[in-house]
């Protein structure tokens, strides 16, 4: 077992910067999930891990060691490919035993580890078939069991579950991290979907243009983003943003869109000297804006376009003139096509993004 | 039934009369040539004959005797040399050239499809080079060059050019093979522990298995029927390969046709035995179900 640490770590593709200056440290045990859209470096990060490409500038570090100049075969990591990249001319069974044949493991040793890991993963049926006999699902716990059967210090894993369907996913999803605490190995896991590193991740180390924005607990990037792209990559649906200024009141501060205004939380007032306003975005997600059907001090009137049922709750789109915003409501909620309906914006889970820099001042 | 309907499955079956039909006649225009040179062998004597026709056409002969065949391996038209030698020559030129063609095919088709260096693309052209004139052209230069060399009448003289002269081909036919195996495999492998050199052959051998029996069967098919080049390299007959034996049977005055027919199916009896060998390999995709497509 063996932390990971990248150290001011770049990667150039022909004058394109795919990672820029990363620095991360991930400890013992932890499973840590980059997240990011496509494109953002994520990948590029996993493999510079792996040694599959050489960092531009900067070290890599597994444990104590620093490992630029080691060899993939020689970091003792194993890698679960998006593609599972199984040996397609050898049976479960050899593919299982490839990597610790590779590592001159005794013949005993060998029929040990692999009967032991697909008992884990629960494929010991499938030990004599070859990889194009399997269903996706199957295929991906052989993918799984090849980096689990030798013990290394390190798991990457790139997008395994993307190829699954939505019902597999989702419960491979709950039997990886289970696996992945039992044994208590190091895991660098690259994802797209917010929601796999919601349920997956002690911490979540979002990216950004090959830059990292912000490492945590989920929870913690969830209820205190950084900055805007943050606040808007996390959480389904989207969180609201609405342009306009925060302008100091008498007894507080109201959001003026242009549209109309609504009065903030003190909390989020507290970004204003008083007497002050201040141009910029703000963010409040689904569950923080109260909805009812009829006004309220403090609401806005919006017209529903839209209504998401979801089965114990339901997202319900409101539109007023350029806005756009989506509210979580009770399942029962009536809201139709065409009506009005009343949103509360001021919440104290709301957030306030400069204008310029999209950093969060609250 | 209506009529429309019966119009339908009238014309489906016209068509399928006009495609049987013109396999049928494309079959016969191959056949015919064979069973015509079956039936010389088969046939008593050295000299053309009248054989017997069944249906009207088919070509039987009319004593069939297996004499040509018996008295092949006792062969001596010329002093020191009969057909084991020949046989024998065949043998090793041809097995020798393939293995020298699928041991520099290999690597480089490796290099082209998982390197990059620099001149890749010009290098990769000259492979493509001397396929752009007939092969004929090159046998006078290659004469002269290898008689400088002391080859000349030596397996060498043919067995490089032999190899050599199949590598325009096969290198991008290992080339491609190497490019259908996706580089996660590779990579899986490197972390796996296995170093470039196991990763090659437990990985990228295996799979690329169909493509290298194509390069085999390119390189014995070039060297084991080539009379040309070996007319020019190998005078001494105790060198000689079969093709050059079967066109001894040509006199200036006289053509042996019963014993050439039967040394040209003998002759070929290998080449079938190959393709029926390699078939499974030259059909089958292994790659199947290695990543998710």
């Amino acid at each position: 077992m063996a932390g990971v640490r990248l150290q001011n770590v770049s990667k150039v593709f022909k004058n394109t910067a795919a990672v820029k200056d990363v620095n991360l440290d991930v400890v013992d045990g932890e499973f840590l999930v980059l997240l990011g859209p496509s494109g953002c470096g994520k990948t590029t990060t996993l493999r510079i891990v792996a040694g599959l490409e050489k960092p531009s500038t900067g070290s890599v570090y597994i444990g104590d060691s620093q490992v630029d100049d080691v060899l993939p075969k020689d970091r003792d990591i194993a890698m679960v490919f998006q593609s599972y990249a199984l040996y397609p001319h050898m049976t479960v069974h050899d593919n299982l035993a490839f990597p610790l044949k590779m590592r001159k493991y005794s013949k005993q040793q060998i029929e040990e580890q692999v009967t032991k890991t697909a008992e884990t993963l629960e494929m010991s049926n499938l030990l004599q078939r070859r990889p194009k006999e399997l269903s996706g699902g199957q295929r991906q716990r052989v993918a799984l069991g090849r980096a689990i059967v030798r013990n290394p210090k390190v798991f990457l894993m790139d997008e395994p579950l993307s190829n699954l369907d939505a019902k597999l996913r989702v419960q491979t999803r709950v039997e990886l991290k289970n696996l992945q605490k039992r044994l208590g190995t190091t895991t660098i896991y690259v994802t797209h979907d917010q929601a796999e590193a919601m349920t997956l991740a002690d911490r979540v180390a979002l990216m950004r243009n090959g830059m990292i924005q912000q490492v945590g607990r989920p929870t913690e990037v969830y209820a205190h983003p950084v900055n805007k792209f943050v606040a808007g990559f996390l959480g389904s649906p989207t969180m609201n943003f609405v342009e306009g200024t925060i302008r100091s009141t008498g007894d507080g501060a109201v959001f003026d869109t242009g549209e109309f205004s609504f009065p903030v939380h003190p909390r989020v007032a507290s970004v204003l000297l008083p007497g002050g306003s201040k141009k910029g975005t703000y963010g409040i997600r689904a569950e923080d804006i109260g909805v009812g059907n009829g006004e309220t001090e403090g609401s806005a009137e919006v017209k529903v376009f839209g209504s998401e049922l979801m089965g114990s709750e339901q997202f319900v789109h409101g539109t007023r003139g350029k806005l756009d915003i989506i509210a979580r409501a009770p399942m029962e909620f009536q809201a139709p096509i065409g009506s009005s309906v009343w949103m509360n914006l001021t919440s104290p889970n709301a957030h306030f993004f400069d204008a310029e820099t999209e950093m969060a001042l609250v | 039934m209506s009529r429309s309907k019966r119009i339908r499955s009238l014309s489906r079956i016209a068509g399928t009369v006009l495609k049987h039909a013109f396999l049928i006649i494309m079959s016969i225009i191959s056949i015919y040539p064979v069973l015509w040179v079956i039936t010389l062998a088969l046939s008593p004597g050295e000299s053309l004959v009248t054989p017997n026709f069944v249906l009207g056409f088919i070509p039987v002969p009319v004593t069939p005797t297996l004499a040509h065949f018996i008295a092949i391996p006792k062969l001596h038209l010329l002093a020191g040399a009969n057909f084991p030698v020949w046989a024998k020559n065949s043998i090793i030129i041809t097995s020798s050239s393939v293995a020298l063609s699928v041991a520099l095919t290999l690597p480089a088709g490796y290099a082209f499809s998982r390197k990059r260096f620099r001149g890749q693309q010009a290098s990769m052209f000259s492979f493509l080079l001397p396929s752009m004139f007939p092969g004929v052209i090159t046998i006078i230069p290659q004469f002269l060059l290898f008689s400088t060399l002391g080859l000349v009448d030596t397996y060498f003289g043919c067995i490089i050019p032999y190899a050599v002269g199949s590598l325009s081909l096969s290198v991008f036919i290992m080339k491609g093979a190497f490019d259908s195996i996706p580089r996660d495999l590779d990579e899986a492998a490197s972390l796996d522990g296995a170093g470039e050199m196991r990763t090659f052959y437990k990985i990228l051998l295996p799979l690329t298995l169909p493509s290298i029996a194509t390069v085999a069967l390119w390189a014995f098919m070039g060297s084991w029927l080539d009379w040309a080049l070996a007319n020019v390299m190998l005078k001494d007959n105790t060198l000689w390969t079969l093709p050059l034996a079967l066109y001894d049977f040509i006199q200036p005055n006289f053509t042996y046709y019963g014993s050439f027919a039967a040394l040209s199916i003998i002759m070929s009896i290998p080449v079938f035995i190959v393709f029926m060998i390699f078939q499974k390999y030259l059909v089958t995709g292994l790659t199947a179900g290695s990543v998710k497509g």
